[in-house]
C-alpha cells in the first residue's frame, strides 16, 4: 500500500514539475467491511490485497492517469466505515471532494439498506449535485451469497441519479472492470468546468457560503439594468 | 439378729450408692463387731440360765418319752386286741398321706420338667441373643472399620480441598492481575486509537490543504498565463470575455476601485446610459467577490465584500413587526444583504431573512444575560459580534446558537463591539471608561485604553480607533501607541459614531439633535445635519451612513427615520408614522435596497423604495 503510494507520488513528481497536473479527490465511503480499502487498492495496485484490517481514519491513495493526454492524479479518499474510526474527520472527507463513490456489499442487504444514511451524511456536508456520485456493488464474485439483486440496487441508484456498478475487488477477471470504473469518475470529473474551490478555505460555516452563491447568481446589486 | 438383718437392708440399700460401698461396708463390718461382743457379755450372764434351761428341758423331754413308752406298749397290746379297726383308720389315713405325698410328689416333678422346660428355652432365647449379639459385634466391628476409612478419606479430602483453595487463590490473585492487564491494554489500545485518529485526522487536514495549495497554485498558474494573454488583447471586453473561470481578485479589484474612484457617484446615472460598460463592471465586481470568498477568510486582512454602487432612498414600509419580547436596541444587516440581525433588551440576537420585501426569523442567538446594545457582522457574513448589559462581548458563529467566546473584563456594560481591519481583533467601548482590544484566537484582552469618560461608540479604522464618549468629545486613538492622537468637541453627548464604508468619513450622533460628517484626512472639515422634528431619543440613538456613503439615516424620538444627502446637505426624505416610539437604531442593506429600524416599543419596520 505505502510502496503503491510513494509509487504514484514520485511518478507525479517527476512527470509533472512546473505545471502540476491536476487533482481529483474522490472519496470512497459506505459500511464497513463493503471492501472500500480492497477496491481503492485494487485500483491504485492492480491486485487484491492479502489481508486488510478496519480503515482508521482515512487511507490516502493516489495513482496518475492519463485521460485524453493529460496526466490527472486520482487521489482516493479510503474512509474508515466504522463509526468510531471517522466520527471526529468526517468534515474533513467533503471538504473540496470532487466525486463521490458510495459502496455496498452484493452479499449484505445492510450494508445496501444504509446507503440512505450515507447519502443523507452528504447532504449533511452540503454537497452540491454537481459532484458526482457513483454506486458501486461490491463482491459480485460471491455469486451464491447474493442478497442484494441487481434491479433493486439498479433502482436505488436511478432514483438517486446515480450511475451502478457491480463489480468484485478479488476477481482477478475484474481488474479493467475496477478500473474502468474509477476512469469512468475521472472522465466525468475532467469533462466538467475547470474546478475552482467549492468552498473558501477556513469556512467551516457553509449555509452563509451558499447563501452567497445564490445571491451571485441572482446579482444582489439591484441594479435594474 | 434384727439388728444384723437391719444392716443387711441398709447394706442392700447402701450397695444402690456405689459411691458410699467401701465405707458402708467398713460400717458394716464394725456394727458385726460391736453386736458380737454385745451378744457375748450378755449371754455370759443368761449362760447358767440356759444351760439349766436346756437340762429341765432334756429332763422332761425324757419323762415324756418314757411315759409314751409304756402308754405306747399299753395302746400296742390295745390295737392287737382290740381295734384293729383304729389301725385300718390309720393306714387309710397313712394311706391317703401317702397318696397326698403323692401327688404332691407328682405335681412336683412335673413342675421340675416345666421348670426345665423353661429353662431351656431361656437357654436357646440366650443363646439366640448371644448370637445376634455376636453378629451386631462383628458388625459395629465392619462399621468401626468402615468409620475409620471414612474419617481418613474425610481428611484426605480436606488436604485435596486445602490445595485447591491454594491453587484457587493464586489463579484468582492471577486473574485479577490479568484483568488489570488487559484493562490496561485496554485503555492504551483506546489511547493509541485516539492517536491515530488523530493522526489520520491531521493527514486528512493535511492532504486537504496541500490539495487546495495545489489547486490554487494552479490558477494563479493560469491566471498568470490569461493574463499575460490578456495584455495582448486590447478590446476589454473581449478580454472579460475570454476570462471564463479564473479569478482575478488583486488586479481586476483594483481597476474596479480606481474605476469607482475615478468615477465617484456617476454610476447611477450611468446605468441609464451605458448598460455595457456596467455590465462589465459588475462582472468584476462579481468576480472580484468570488475571490474573496475564496481566501478572505484564510488571510486576516480586512477585504470589503461588497461595494454599493447607489443605495436607494426608501420611501415606504415592506414590512412592519414586532420582532422582540422588549425593546430593540440594535440592528444590523450582514454583508450579504439578506440576512438582518436584531438585538434587544429581552438578551437576545434574532436572524432575519429578507426575502419578498418580508422579513421571515432564521433563528436566533442565545448566551447574553442581559439586554444586547450592539451588534457587528464580520465581513464575510458568518461571525456575529454583540455587546451586552452584562458587562461582556459575545461572539457567535452562524452556524452555532451558542457563543463561541464571551470577552469579560469591562466592569460596567459594554455599549459597542467592532471587528478589527484584522480579523482577529475586536475593539469594544463600555460605560467603565475604557476602550478593550481582544484578540479572538486567543479570546483574551490584549490591550485596554483608558478613554477618560463614559464610552458610548466606538469604530475602527486601520491604525486608529475612535471613541464618542459622554463628556461631548470624539477621541482618537492610535491603536498601537494607544494614545490620543486628537480630539474632536461637540455640542452633546455623542450616542454613536458610524465611519463610511470609504473610511474617509466620520458619522457622529449627539444629544444636541444633530449629527455631523467629519472628514477623516482634515478633521478641521466638519458638516452638520439637522432637522426639523429630528430629536435624538437616548443616549444610545445610532446614525449611520448609507453603504454607498451618500445618505445619513438616523430615527428620531418622534418615530420617523429621517435621511439626509451628505452631498448636499439636505434633508432627502423624512419617513414617519410607522413606528409609535423612538427608534434606536437603523440600518442600511449594503445592497441599497433595504433600511430597517428598530424602535423602543419592539417594533422593527422593514423599509425600501418599491
Amino acid at each position: 500500500m505505502e510502496s503503491s503510494l510513494e509509487l504514484t507520488t514520485s511518478l507525479s513528481g517527476t512527470s509533472l514539475p512546473p505545471l502540476r497536473s491536476r487533482i481529483f479527490k474522490i472519496i470512497v465511503i459506505g459500511d464497513s467491511g463493503v471492501g472500500k480499502t480492497c477496491l481503492t487498492y485494487r485500483f491504485c495496485a492492480g491486485k487484491f490485497p492479502d489481508k486488510t484490517e478496519a480503515t482508521i481514519g482515512v487511507d490516502f491513495r493516489e495513482k496518475v492517469i492519463d485521460i485524453d493526454g493529460e496526466k490527472i492524479k486520482v487521489q482516493l479518499w479510503d474512509t474508515a466505515g466504522q463509526e468510531r474510526f471517522r466520527k471526529s474527520m468526517v468534515q474533513h472527507y467533503y471538504r473540496n471532494v470532487h466525486a463521490v463513490v458510495f459502496v455496498y456489499d452484493v452479499t449484505n442487504g445492510a450494508s445496501f439498506r444504509s446507503l440512505p444514511a450515507w447519502i443523507e451524511e452528504c447532504r449533511q456536508h452540503s454537497l452540491g449535485q454537481e459532484v458526482p456520485r457513483i454506486l458501486v456493488g461490491n463482491k459480485c464474485d460471491l455469486r451464491d451469497a447474493v442478497q442484494v439483486g441487481t434491479d433493486v440496487a439498479q433502482k436505488f441508484a436511478d432514483s438517486h441519479s446515480m450511475p451502478l456498478f457491480e463489480t468484485s475487488a478479488k476477481n482477478p477477471n475484474d481488474n479493467d472492470h475496477v478500473e474502468a470504473i474509477f476512469m469512468t469518475v475521472a472522465h466525468k470529473l475532467k469533462s466538467q468546468k475547470p474546478l475552482v474551490l467549492s468552498q473558501p478555505p477556513g469556512a467551516d460555516s457553509t449555509v452563509p457560503v451558499r447563501k452567497r452563491e445564490e445571491e451571485e447568481e441572482r446579482g444582489p446589486w439591484g441594479c435594474s439594468c | 439378729m434384727a439388728a444384723l438383718q437391719c444392716l443387711d437392708s441398709c447394706g442392700v440399700a447402701g450397695r444402690h450408692n456405689t459411691a458410699t460401698k467401701t465405707t458402708a461396708e467398713k460400717w458394716k463390718r464394725h456394727i458385726v463387731r460391736q453386736l458380737k461382743h454385745r451378744d457375748r457379755s450378755q449371754k455370759i450372764m443368761f449362760q447358767d440360765v440356759i444351760l439349766s434351761y436346756i437340762k429341765l428341758l432334756e429332763r422332761s423331754h425324757q419323762r415324756t418319752l418314757i411315759t409314751q413308752g409304756i402308754f405306747g406298749s399299753v395302746a400296742r397290746h390295745a390295737v392287737t386286741k382290740s381295734s384293729k379297726d383304729s389301725l385300718t383308720a390309720l393306714i387309710s389315713q397313712d394311706e391317703a398321706t401317702v397318696r397326698d405325698l403323692r401327688k404332691t410328689s407328682g405335681e412336683l416333678a412335673y413342675q421340675v420338667v416345666e421348670l426345665q422346660q423353661a429353662i431351656r428355652i431361656k437357654d436357646s432365647v440366650l443363646e439366640e441373643q448371644h448370637a445376634r449379639m455376636c453378629e451386631v459385634q462383628r458388625h459395629l466391628g465392619a462399621v468401626e472399620a468402615e468409620f475409620v476409612g471414612l474419617q481418613a478419606r474425610v481428611e484426605e479430602v480436606r488436604e485435596g480441598n486445602r490445595v485447591l483453595k491454594r491453587e484457587y487463590d493464586a489463579l484468582l490473585l492471577r486473574h485479577h492481575s490479568m484483568d488489570e492487564t488487559y484493562r490496561q491494554e485496554k485503555v492504551r489500545g483506546s489511547e493509541l486509537l485516539e492517536d491515530m485518529i488523530q493522526r489520520k485526522r491531521l493527514a486528512a487536514v493535511n492532504m486537504n490543504s496541500k490539495n487546495e495549495k495545489r489547486v490554487r497554485a494552479r490558477e494563479a498558474n493560469l491566471q498568470r498565463e490569461l493574463e499575460t494573454a490578456a495584455k495582448k488583447k486590447v478590446n476589454i471586453d473581449i478580454g472579460f470575455g475570454s476570462m471564463p473561470s479564473t479569478d482575478t481578485p488583486s488586479t481586476k479589484g483594483e481597476v474596479a476601485e480606481k474605476l469607482e474612484k475615478q468615477h465617484g457617484r456617476l454610476f447611477r446615472s450611468a446605468s441609464a446610459t451605458s448598460p455595457r460598460i456596467l455590465d462589465s463592471i459588475k462582472e468584476l465586481f462579481e468576480k472580484r467577490r468570488r475571490g474573496n470568498s475564496l481566501c478572505s477568510l484564510e488571510e486576516d486582512l480586512y477585504a470589503p465584500v461588497g461595494i454599493c454602487l447607489a443605495a436607494r432612498v426608501p420611501s415606504k414600509a415592506l414590512h412592519i413587526l414586532d420582532a422582540h419580547e422588549l425593546g430593540i436596541n440594535a440592528v444590523r444587516f450582514s454583508s450579504s444583504s439578506n440576512l438582518l440581525a436584531t438585538g434587544g433588551t429581552d438578551r437576545v440576537i434574532k436572524l432575519w431573512d429578507v426575502s419578498a420585501g418580508k422579513l421571515n426569523n432564521r433563528g436566533s442567538l442565545d448566551g447574553s444575560n442581559e439586554g444586547i446594545t450592539s451588534i457587528e457582522f464580520d465581513p464575510t457574513g458568518t461571525r456575529i459580534l454583540a455587546a451586552s448589559y452584562d458587562k461582556s462581548a459575545l461572539f457567535w458563529r452562524l452556524d452555532d446558537c451558542a457563543p463561541k467566546f464571551t470577552l469579560t473584563g469591562h466592569s460596567r456594560k459594554v455599549t459597542a463591539a467592532k471587528f478589527k481591519c484584522s480579523l482577529r481583533q475586536v475593539v469594544t467601548g463600555s460605560a467603565d471608561r475604557t476602550v478593550k482590544v481582544w484578540d479572538l484566537h486567543r479570546a483574551a484582552c490584549i490591550q485596554t485604553i483608558e478613554v477618560l469618560s463614559y464610552c458610548s461608540d466606538v469604530v475602527c479604522s486601520e491604525y486608529f480607533i475612535i471613541s464618542g464618549h459622554y463628556d461631548r468629545k470624539i477621541r482618537f486613538w492610535d491603536s498601537r501607541a494607544a494614545s490620543c492622537t486628537q480630539e474632536v468637541p461637540l455640542q452633546g453627548k455623542v450616542t454613536s459614531l458610524d465611519i463610511c464604508p470609504d473610511h474617509r468619513q466620520l458619522l457622529s450622533c449627539s444629544r444636541d439633535e444633530c449629527l455631523q460628517v467629519v472628514d477623516l484626512r482634515m478633521s478641521n472639515s466638519r458638516r452638520s445635519f439637522r432637522a426639523d422634528g429630528f430629536k435624538c431619543g437616548c443616549d444610545s440613538t445610532k446614525a449611520i451612513f448609507s453603504p454607498d456613503g451618500n445618505y445619513l439615516a438616523a430615527g428620531s424620538a418622534d418615530g420617523a427615520v429621517y435621511i439626509w444627502n451628505v452631498n448636499s446637505g439636505d434633508l432627502e426624505t423624512c419617513l414617519p408614522g410607522k413606528h409609535s416610539s423612538s427608534i434606536n437604531a437603523v440600518s442600511w442593506s449594503v445592497s441599497g435596497e433595504y433600511v430597517v429600524s428598530v424602535d423602543k416599543s419592539r417594533r422593527a419596520v422593514l423599509w425600501s423604495d418599491i
